[in-house]
C-alpha cells in the first residue's frame, strides 16, 4: 500500500513509542520499577529523620504616635522581608544568622495589620523571632517618631505646670478674700475696691485654668491609646510543628519521580534485549 | 576616563558638543550599525535562520534602537521611571551581548552541521511506518480545532468582545476570561509552535503546507485581536509559528540543496504577504487601543514615542548606569532576590528585581501587584549577577545553551520526531523567554524540572525506538 510521505500514521507512531516504552520497562523491571521504589522507601526513611521545624504565625499592628505611622504596613512588609532586618532578628534571637535569615516572612494582612511567619528549630525560638521582629519595629519607630512623642510629652508637662501654677495663684487669691471677709482691711472703700479686683482676678484665673485644662486634654488625647501605641502583636503567636523541607511522603514521591526517569533513561541507553539477541 | 554622562544645557548647540560626547555617540552608533548589518545579512542570506530566531532578533533590534535613542538623545525623560535617563554608551555592551548570541547561533547552525541534519531514515517517518487507522496530522488537527472552536464559543457566550466593548485585554482576562482563554494565554505561543510544526512538515516531502493548520493559526490571531491584544501576543504567536517553517526550510536545504532556492523563495513570498497583513492588523490594534480604548488620542505620539523609543531600553540603561558606571552591583543579593525571595515568585523575578532597584520600593511593589511589568530583563539579569566582566561570561553561556537547544529542536523537526518536539516545546519557550526578558527563576521551579525529565525520557525513547525500527527493517527504502 502506498503511503504519502507526509502522512504519518498516528496510531502506529504513538502506539509504537508507547509499546517500546512499556517493553523497556518490562525488560528492565529491576532498574525501572524496583530501584525507584527502593529510592522512594529510602527517601521516606531519611525524611523521617529530619528535624521538626516549628512555624509561628502572628499578626502585628504597626505602631503610631499622634496618629502618625513611622512606616506604612506595605513599607513594614518590605522592611521585614529585607535581608538586613532578618539578620538583625537572627542576632537578636542569638540564632545562627545566615541559616535563619530566610525564616522570617511578612505579608500585608489587612489595611493596618501585617502577618508575620517565623520558622525555627523549636516553638520557643519561633515565637522569640516574632517578638524580636516586633521589638525591632518598635525600636525603628522610636528612632523615627521618638522626637515627636518627646515633644508632645514636654508640652503636656508644661501644661501641667501651668495648671499647678494657676491653682496656686487661685489659692493665694482665695486667701486674700478670706482675710477680707474677716474685716482685716478697715477702710470700707478700699475693701470694696479690693473685692472687685479680687473677683476679676479669680475670674481671669478660672478662664486660664479652663483653657490650660482643655489644652492638657488635647495633648493627652494625642498620646492616648487610640492615637499613640507601639507596634504590638494582636494575639499570642500560633505555633505549629512542620517539616524542614517537605512532608516525608512528598520527599519520597519526589525521590521516586526523579529516580524513575533517570533509571528509565539508563535502561533505554542499554541495548534492548531484543537487539542484543539479534 | 571618558565621561559619558555629560549634561546638556539649554544653550548648548551641536557645534559646542565636546569631543567626549561625540566619541561616545560614535561608539554607540558603530555598535548598533554593526549589529544591524549582521541582522540584515541573516535576513537576506539566511532567511530560514532569521525565521527560527525571529522572536529573539526582533526584540534585540528594537531594544538596541531604543538604547541608541537614549544614548544619543539623553537626558530623556522616562514616564515609567519618572526620571531622566541617558546619555551614554549603553548600546555598546548591549550590542556585544546580542552579538554573542548571534555568533553562537551562527556557530550552532553552521552549514557543515546542517548538511548532516537528515538522519539515515531520510525518506521520512511515514515511509517506514506501517499504515495505520488514522493520520497523526488529522489527530492533531482535530485536537487543536476542538480547542479553537471551544475558545470562540467561550468568547461569544461570555457576551463581551473586548475590541467592540472597549475593554483592556487584562481587564477582560480578569473579569470575563474563561478557563480556555486563560489556558490560551499561558500556553498560546507553544500551541502556535505545534500548529506551525504540522503546517510546515509536509514541505519536507515536496508537498504543500497543511493549510488546515494555517487556518487554525489565523483564527487564533483573529481571536487575540478581538480579545484586545495589540502587539506582544500577535508577535509572540507569529514568531513561534514561523520557527518550524524555518526549520523545515533548513531541512529541505539539507536534503536537496538544488530545491532550496525555489522552496525558500516561494515560502518567503507567502510569509511576506501574511506578515504584511499581520503588520496592518497590529497597527490597527495599537491605534484602536490607544485612541478608542484608552482615549489617549491627543497624546498618541508622545505615548508611542515613550513605548517605542524609551521603554524598550530604559531598564538596560539603568543597569548600565549601576553596573558599568557606578560599579554598584551584588551578585549574591541579585541571586537571593531572583531565586529565593522575589516579591511574586509565580512571575518573572528578573523584572521585579530590576524594578525594585530602579523605582522607590513601594511604587515598584504596587506596579507588580497590579500584574504589570516593565520591558527588558536580558542581558540585565546577567550583569546584575556577574558584574561588568562576569556578565559577559553568563551572557555567552546563555547564548550557547539557547542556540544549541534551538538546533536540537530544528533537528527534531527535520527528522519528524513529533513526540520529542511536543515535549521539548515548553523548554524552548522557557529558553526563548529567558533570552528576551531575562526570566531565570522558571529554571528552578519543580514543574520545569519535571518537564525536562519528561522531555529527556521521550527524547531517548523516540531515539531508541527509531534505531530499533531501522535495525529491524528488512530494507530501508531511500529516495522517497
Amino acid at each position: 500500500m502506498s503511503v504519502s510521505p507526509s502522512n504519518v500514521s498516528g496510531d502506529r507512531y504513538l502506539g509504537g513509542l508507547f509499546m517500546y516504552l512499556c517493553r523497556t520497562i518490562r525488560e528492565h523491571l529491576f532498574l525501572t520499577v524496583l530501584l525507584p521504589l527502593l529510592a522512594t522507601a529510602i527517601a521516606y526513611v531519611v525524611a523521617l529523620q529530619l528535624p521538626t521545624v516549628y512555624t509561628a504565625q502572628g499578626s502585628i499592628r504597626i505602631g503610631k504616635v499622634d496618629g502618625v505611622e513611622a512606616v506604612s504596613p506595605a513599607g513594614a512588609v518590605s522592611r521585614m522581608n529585607s535581608l538586613s532586618f532578618k539578620q538583625r532578628v537572627a542576632q537578636a534571637t542569638n540564632s545562627a544568622g545566615d541559616r535563619n535569615r530566610g525564616n522570617l516572612t511578612a505579608r500585608q494582612e489587612t489595611a493596618d495589620t501585617v502577618a508575620v511567619n517565623a520558622r525555627a528549630a523549636s516553638a520557643g525560638q519561633a515565637r522569640d523571632a516574632i517578638a524580636a521582629a516586633v521589638d525591632l519595629m518598635n525600636e525603628e519607630q522610636r528612632r523615627t517618631l521618638g522626637p515627636l512623642e518627646v515633644e508632645i510629652k514636654e508640652q503636656l508637662a508644661a501644661s501641667d505646670r501651668t495648671i499647678a501654677s494657676l491653682a496656686q495663684t487661685r489659692d493665694s487669691l482665695l486667701a486674700v478674700a478670706r482675710e477680707d471677709s474677716k474685716g482685716a482691711f478697715g477702710d470700707p472703700a478700699f475693701a470694696a475696691m479690693l473685692r472687685v479686683w479680687l473677683s476679676d482676678l479669680v475670674s481671669r484665673n478660672e478662664d486660664r485654668v479652663t483653657a490650660a485644662k482643655a489644652q492638657q486634654r488635647v495633648l493627652s488625647a494625642r498620646l492616648g491609646a487610640w492615637r499613640t501605641y507601639p507596634t504590638i502583636l494582636l494575639d499570642e503567636p500560633y505555633t505549629s510543628p512542620g517539616f524542614a523541607v517537605a512532608r516525608p511522603v512528598t520527599i519520597a514521591i519526589v525521590a521516586g519521580v526523579i529516580a524513575f526517569p533517570v533509571l528509565l533513561i539508563v535502561a533505554m541507553l542499554r541495548a534492548p534485549k531484543l537487539l542484543r539477541r539479534g | 576616563m571618558l565621561d559619558v554622562r555629560i549634561g546638556w544645557d539649554d544653550d548648548v548647540t551641536a557645534s559646542e558638543v565636546d569631543s567626549g560626547s561625540l566619541l561616545a555617540a560614535l561608539v554607540s552608533v558603530t555598535a548598533v550599525a554593526t549589529f544591524m548589518t549582521v541582522g540584515l545579512w541573516i535576513a537576506v542570506k539566511r532567511p530560514e535562520l532569521g525565521m527560527i530566531f525571529f522572536f529573539v532578533l526582533f526584540a534585540f533590534a528594537w531594544r538596541l534602537v531604543s538604547v541608541l535613542y537614549i544614548d544619543l538623545s539623553g537626558p530623556v525623560f522616562s514616564e515609567q521611571l519618572a526620571r531622566d535617563i541617558g546619555p551614554g554608551i549603553a548600546a555598546l555592551p548591549m550590542a556585544i551581548s546580542q552579538g554573542i548570541v548571534v555568533m553562537a547561533m551562527l556557530f550552532s547552525f553552521r552549514r557543515q552541521r546542517l548538511r548532516k541534519l537528515v538522519g539515515p531514515d531520510g525518506a521520512g517517518l511515514a515511509s517506514w511506518l506501517p499504515p495505520g487507522r488514522f493520520s497523526l496530522s488529522d489527530f492533531a488537527f482535530l485536537a487543536v480545532a476542538v480547542f479553537v472552536v471551544a475558545l470562540w464559543v467561550e468568547l461569544l457566550v461570555r457576551g463581551q468582545i473586548p475590541l467592540f466593548a472597549g475593554i483592556e485585554r487584562f481587564d477582560y482576562t480578569r473579569l470575563y476570561g474563561g478557563p480556555l482563554h486563560r489556558r490560551l494565554l499561558e500556553w498560546g505561543p507553544m500551541l502556535a509552535f505545534q500548529v506551525g510544526v504540522f503546517f510546515a512538515v509536509p514541505l519536507l516531502h515536496s508537498a504543500r503546507p497543511d493549510r488546515r493548520f494555517g487556518a487554525l493559526f489565523a483564527s487564533l490571531l483573529l481571536y487575540l485581536f478581538l480579545a484586545g491584544h495589540r502587539f506582544s501576543a500577535l508577535y509572540a504567536y507569529s514568531s513561534f509559528f514561523v520557527i518550524p517553517i524555518g526549520a523545515v526550510l533548513i531541512g529541505r536545504q539539507a536534503k536537496s540543496p538544488f530545491q532550496k532556492e525555489i522552496v525558500s523563495k516561494g515560502m518567503l513570498r507567502y510569509l511576506a504577504a501574511a506578515g504584511l497583513v499581520l503588520v496592518v492588523l497590529i497597527a490597527g490594534a495599537v491605534a484602536y487601543s490607544y485612541i478608542v480604548v484608552r482615549g489617549e488620542g491627543a497624546e498618541l505620539m508622545e505615548k508611542l514615542s515613550q513605548r517605542v523609543l524609551v521603554q524598550q531600553g530604559e531598564m538596560w540603561w539603568m543597569t548600565y548606569d549601576r553596573v558599568f558606571l557606578q560599579d554598584d552591583w551584588s551578585g549574591r543579593f541579585a541571586a537571593y532576590k531572583l531565586f529565593v525571595d522575589p516579591f511574586d515568585p509565580s512571575r518573572n523575578s528578573t523584572m521585579q528585581f530590576l524594578m525594585e532597584l530602579a523605582l522607590p520600593l513601594q511604587r515598584a511593589h504596587y506596579i507588580i501587584a497590579q500584574g504589570a511589568a516593565y520591558t527588558g530583563g536580558w542581558p540585565e539579569v546577567f550583569f546584575e549577577l556577574g558584574g561588568p566582566i562576569g556578565g559577559f561570561a553568563l551572557v555567552a553561556l546563555s547564548a550557547i545553551v539557547f542556540s544549541e537547544f534551538v538546533f536540537l529542536m530544528t533537528r527534531c523537526i527535520v527528522q519528524e520526531r513529533f513526540a520529542t518536539c511536543f515535549f521539548l516545546t515548553p523548554i524552548l519557550f522557557a529558553l526563548s523567554i529567558m533570552v528576551v526578558s531575562g526570566m531565570v527563576n522558571s529554571f528552578v521551579q519543580i514543574t520545569f524540572l519535571v518537564k525536562v525529565a519528561a522531555a529527556l525520557v521521550v527524547y531517548v525513547t523516540e531515539d531508541k525506538w527509531r534505531s530499533s525500527m531501522l535495525f529491524l527493517r528488512p530494507a530501508a527504502p531511500h529516495g522517497g
